[in-house]
């Protein structure tokens, strides 16, 4: 089947069960070329597993999932591989190699899908630091010694690492302090305009919405209550938006 | 399926027998499940790029890390066997066949076994551990999310240090065990050195050397197939990991006895239908 | 080094090779230095008295009330009755493998095998009862005691025990000794049974049951069972004392609880082997003295 209109990423359809429970209820999304795409809803509403089904880490029971012209959904994990090299998803904990120093977290996907030397691979782990506003020093640490915010920036370090054309952040602020999180939210701005990449951020950070988003999709009950542009969603009068946004 | 196992007295004898056939088919389950996975870590074995560096580091490590155990548990139970079968020899009279039974007796059982289940012990428990966390810190998913195969990245590198390793440190376990044997016979019970060593070589034959060989290398692929799986495929959380290191070593030393009767039965078996071919020839 | 490496060597796999066996050359180099190997040395006999010493304060709180008995029985049921399909299964196997393994030696040294259940009642009586099953009960119930303690260590709870003025080592120590002893004396009987048993199964050809056990306790004596359970009483505070000693000091989370567990276990089967060794060449020793 062949996608239709000039989506990058789009749902059809979509429904995920978890035995008896469905999380994800005949959705459909498609996300504009190089647009940040905010999936907001609450806890346990289902965002995660959304970019999780993107990614391929699950697949659900009915519906289609397009990564350009390919279907995620039907791939194996063979095929998955060039799948999530363009498509990188950063998950909520940090999920740094702890037995590994930062350079050697950022470099893992370097070292094994390219044939660069030495030199070049320090000069590319240095360059990726200094994207996500690390210290080079770093390079010489293990996650554990570092800050939660920290290692977030690392894994998202890791993760454009390989270049990919779409980033998939899984509550990039959730946990952090407000100014940490002004950060992230900051840099995933930069890293669209620097790397011309598409987004999507899954979270319940309202302030987060606000200084990031083109397009805004409340997800309440497994589907979407709401798609639109940050402006008017925030204005919207449908009633669970406001329920919402005024909840904070 | 030990929680099963136990409950097992207190029912009546159809839930007896119930149990037991559920617990024949888990076993069977789990054993096919395993094998399984085997295959596909042997298919991927030499995947490229092949994983140099950590496989070095994995071979370091298991080595370093069970070089002592294997020297300290192979001195010590070389000493044990030579003073058990100096007692039990001597009630018969067949004293100076000590040398040569205890050495035949360490090549061909207990040098692998012993060894093999000293690095399930460390190894294999650690494995399983750093595996488990790993999968239940959501590492492994982030391997696959880089667009990496967990499995020739993480896990073949540690499925052949272990085979490997298992296999080098048996023979320096039996070196080892011979030295403490012969130590141990010579200055503990002052048996004459030479007295010992006369029927140890007409007693040892290569083919012993080759079963322990042989031996230790399937033992090998056990410990490394069980603490691999466990440690992939644990369930959530810290006690998911618990469990994983519990399997470990429960279904290692296990699995250890069992190839090794069956090896032994089927030298056994063969050595008898050898023995009558050759009665019914000659 | 590695630029140098990858001028001169084209190959991208031997290149890897290199790079590889060079790092594993430099983490063996700071692996090896005088401070490192000062450092386990130092670290060995710290272990050493630091077990010695939590073994001996365990042993003082027995005799101190309040008895808590449920405690005792509690781990009697995690110790005992659940190593029993594990301890059953290896003895029995290990019954299987001497009798065919010693089969094989005799048929070859002094031509016939009739001596071999005798042998193989004083091996599983003397060695295979006591020593393999203690290793097997440090795998099982060492392992889950060394994760249930670190387990409450990194979690806080020993240092809420401290608060309310109970003593760790009594609390936890002095049950898991005593249940330990207790079931491990079952334990070793039972698989020496067991291993004999199965041995006479697969020898049926040779001898018939009674033959068998005829043959058998022509060898065995009352003093190999007294060595039987002599064994594992000594033994038997080895698995809850190393279990306690690297649960009480493990750190840093799920891994903490890991590298407790896994060094709990190995202390414990090197322990018995070597206390094992001792205690046989003591008995030796003995039994010249006694003979002479």
């Amino acid at each position: 089947m062949e996608p239709d209109g000039a989506g990058m990423i789009e749902f059809k359809r979509v429904w995920k069960k978890f035995g008896s429970q469905v999380v994800v209820r005949d959705l459909s999304l498609k996300v504009e070329d190089g647009e940040i795409f905010f999936i907001l809803g609450k806890t346990g509403a289902g965002k995660t597993v959304l970019i999780r089904m993107l990614a391929g880490l699950l697949k659900p029971e009915q519906g289609e999932i397009w990564l350009e012209d390919k279907r995620v959904d039907l791939m194996t994990e063979d095929a998955l591989k060039d799948v999530r090299r363009k498509c990188g998803l950063i998950f909520q904990s940090p999920t740094l190699f702890d037995s590994l120093r930062v350079f050697e977290n950022i470099a893992f996907g370097l070292r094994r899908h390219f044939d660069f030397s030495e030199a070049e691979i320090e000069a590319r782990v240095r360059n990726l630091l200094e994207l996500v506003h690390l210290d080079p020093q770093i390079a010489d640490q293990y996650p554990e010694f570092l800050s939660f915010g920290m290692q977030k920036r690392v894994s998202l370090a890791r993760t454009i690492a390989l270049e990919p054309k779409y980033l998939l952040y899984d509550e990039p602020t959730t946990g952090l302090d407000p100014f940490t999180a002004r950060q992230i939210n900051q840099l995933i701005k930069e890293l669209r305009d620097k790397l011309q990449v598409t987004s999507i951020v899954v979270s319940h950070d309202l302030e987060s919405m606000r200084e990031v988003s083109d397009r805004v999709g409340l997800l309440e009950d497994g589907r979407f209550v709401e798609i639109a542009p940050t402006g008017e969603f925030e204005k919207s009068s449908n009633p669970l938006v406001r329920r919402f946004l005024e909840a904070v | 399926m030990e929680e099963r196992a136990i409950n097992l007295w207190s029912l009546g004898i159809f839930h007896l027998l119930g149990r037991i056939f559920i617990n024949l088919g888990l076993l069977i389950e789990g054993i096919g499940a395993r094998a399984i996975f085997l295959w596909q870590v042997v298919l991927k074995l030499a995947k490229r790029p092949f994983e140099v560096r950590e496989l070095m580091l994995q071979l370091y490590l298991v080595g370093v890390r069970s070089l002592g155990i294997v020297a300290v548990s192979g001195f010590f139970v070389g000493g044990i066997i030579v003073i058990q079968f100096n007692y039990a020899l001597g009630l018969f009279g067949a004293r100076v066949y000590l040398g040569g039974v205890t050495t035949s007796g360490l090549l061909r059982e207990v040098g692998p076994v012993l060894v093999a289940i000293m690095i399930a012990g460390r190894i294999g428990a650690f494995i399983a551990a750093e595996m488990g966390t790993m999968k239940v810190t959501e590492q492994i998913d982030a391997v696959r999310c880089l667009g990496l195969d967990p499995i020739p990245v993480l896990l073949v590198p540690r499925f052949l240090a272990v085979v490997t390793m298992v296999f080098l440190l048996t023979i320096f376990g039996l070196i080892i065990g011979l030295v403490g044997g012969a130590g141990t016979a010579w200055l503990l019970l002052g048996v004459n050195l030479s007295y010992y060593l006369t029927n140890l070589l007409k007693l040892t034959t290569v083919s012993a050397l080759l079963l322990g060989m042989v031996k230790s290398f399937i033992f090998g692929i056990l410990v490394a197939t069980i603490s691999c799986y466990e440690g992939y495929c644990a369930s959530a959380g810290a006690e998911g990991v618990g469990r994983a290191v519990n399997r470990t070593l429960v279904y290692s030393s296990i699995s250890i006895f069992l190839v090794d009767y069956i090896i032994a039965a089927i030298i056994s078996i063969t050595f008898t239908l050898a023995k009558s071919i050759i009665f019914t020839i000659g | 080094m590695s630029e140098w490496a990858h001028k001169h060597v084209k190959n991208a796999f031997l290149r890897t090779l290199l790079i590889a066996l060079l790092d594993v050359l430099y983490i063996a180099r700071l692996g090896l230095s005088f401070e490192s190997i000062g450092d386990n040395l130092l670290r060995f006999f710290e272990t050493i008295g630091g077990v010695v010493w939590l073994f001996i304060r365990s042993l003082l709180f027995l005799g101190m009330p309040p008895y808590r008995l449920r405690e005792i029985l509690k781990q009697t049921d995690a110790a005992g009755w659940r190593s029993i399909p594990l301890i059953g299964a290896v003895l029995g196997f290990i019954g299987l493998i001497i009798v065919l393994e010693l089969n094989f030696q005799l048929s070859r040294v002094v031509g016939n095998t009739a001596y071999v259940p005798g042998l193989a009642g004083i091996l599983a009586f003397r060695e295979f009862g006591p020593t393999v099953v203690a290793c097997m009960f440090a795998a099982k119930v060492g392992a889950s005691w060394a994760a249930e303690i670190s387990n409450m260590k990194i979690s806080e709870q020993i240092d809420a025990l401290e608060m309310s003025s109970v003593n760790p080592v009594k609390y936890l120590v002095t049950p898991r000794l005593l249940a330990s002893a207790a079931m491990l004396l079952a334990l070793s009987a039972i698989g020496a049974a067991v291993a004999v048993l199965l041995g006479w199964f697969v020898s049926r050809q040779d001898f018939s049951f009674m033959a068998y056990f005829i043959m058998m306790s022509k060898f065995t004596r009352y003093a190999d069972v007294g060595t039987l359970f002599t064994k594992a009483l000594v033994f038997s505070p080895v698995v809850p004392v190393c279990a306690a000693w690297y649960g009480l000091r493990a750190r840093g989370g799920a891994r903490g609880v890991g590298e407790a567990t896994t060094k709990a276990v190995v202390t414990s089967i090197l322990l018995i082997i070597v206390l094992d060794f001792f205690l046989n060449s003591l008995a030796d020793k003995l039994l010249k003295i006694v003979l002479e």
